[in-house]
């Protein structure tokens, strides 16, 4: 679901995806849904909500990128928090990436 | 865990009532590829008002409210969106983050295409621009409708043209009329209308009073459409 992202591949995230900003509270991924984006996180906090427990994520990490790409369900209920700024990365973008040889697939297979 | 049921468009139940519905085969698998199902559960959010829009929302199945919070924290419905009907696209083509929260009225399949894929789509088929401008002329007949009427009529008139909305795009016809299948209460109902539930209440009294509506466990039937449309003082 979410691990720290990689420096290089940040970089070059950055030059194609927009930087976005939340200005109010959102569940931006629900339990069993499959992400309308993936994230990494640049500045604020993330919530990953399971039943029971939940855990706050702080920059830089990836979210929700491997199961946007594969089109799998999040086992966590994603809740982003106003003044959180992330790299919105979308599927469309992302397929044109892999497609034109810019984008190495192994990035989007976070463990 | 396993991949959700993510079904072809052109198996989609509101194909033929979508923006889609003229694309060739080649073009409903390629959206198909892009596209992203989910099951909102009702009172979850599509999105919510004031955070960034990331693509067009096509509902597949189930009811959506699409509401504003008003400064003293009050719920304004503004518009009800149903199967075949889309979202966000106002926010994708001006660019601006959304004006309005969008929450599943009852169990609702939502597919979501990304900003990227609809603006292309957009420039390569001109079957789905016409099919967006067609419902953006829509809801922009139907907010000057409300604004309208809001300023002109009385809630007794309101309720009543909110009635025939509701019983022209989610009814099913009994022997008694037409009974209203959107489960929306009478709060949610007094919210769309801007009055209170109270005041509303009395408004669905007295049509029932005059045998325009009846009520058939919490649902609403119109008994008598020919009234309710003088009640409701239409215009056109």
């Amino acid at each position: 679901m979410n691990e720290q992202v990689d420096i290089h591949f940040y970089d070059l995230m950055k030059d194609y995806f927009p930087i976005v900003t939340f200005k109010n509270e959102e569940i931006i991924t629900y339990r069993n849904h499959i992400p309308r984006i993936g994230m990494i996180l640049i500045k604020g906090e993330i919530e990953l909500i399971k039943t029971k427990t939940s855990t706050i994520v702080s920059p830089p990490q990836i979210i929700g990128l491997k199961e946007l790409w594969g089109k799998t369900p999040v086992k966590y209920k994603v809740k982003v928090f106003p003044g959180t700024e992330v790299l919105s990365l979308d599927l469309s973008t992302l397929r044109s990436l892999v497609k034109n040889k810019l984008l190495d697939l192994e990035y989007l297979k976070v463990t | 865990m396993s991949k959700t049921n993510s079904k072809k468009c052109q198996d989609c139940p509101s194909r033929m009532d979508g923006i889609f519905c003229e694309l060739e085969e080649a073009s409903l698998n390629d959206l198909g590829s892009n596209k992203i199902t989910n099951l909102y559960k009702k009172g979850q959010t599509l999105f919510v008002e004031g955070n960034p829009p990331y693509g067009l929302y096509c509902i597949s199945t189930g009811n959506v409210k699409v509401s504003k919070i008003g400064p003293s924290g009050k719920e304004n419905i503004v518009r009800l969106a149903g199967a075949g009907d889309v979202l966000g696209h106002r926010s994708i083509f001006t660019d601006q983050y959304y004006s309005a929260t969008a929450t599943a009225l009852e169990d609702t399949r939502v597919c979501f295409i990304d900003k990227k894929y609809i603006l292309e789509k957009v420039e390569k088929e001109p079957t789905v621009s016409k099919n967006i401008m067609y419902r953006l002329g829509r809801d922009l007949g139907i907010s000057e409708n409300k604004i309208a009427s809001l300023a002109q009529k009385s809630v007794f008139e309101r309720t009543s043209e909110l009635l025939l909305l509701l019983g022209a795009s989610h009814s099913e016809e009994t022997p008694e009329g037409k009974m209203i299948t959107l489960k929306l209460t009478r709060e949610e109902m007094a919210s769309y209308l801007g009055t209170s539930s109270e005041t509303l209440i009395r408004c669905i009294s007295e049509l029932k009073s005059e045998n325009v509506l009846g009520q058939a466990g919490k649902s609403l039937i119109i008994l008598d459409e020919e009234k309710l449309v003088e009640f409701a003082n239409l215009s056109y």
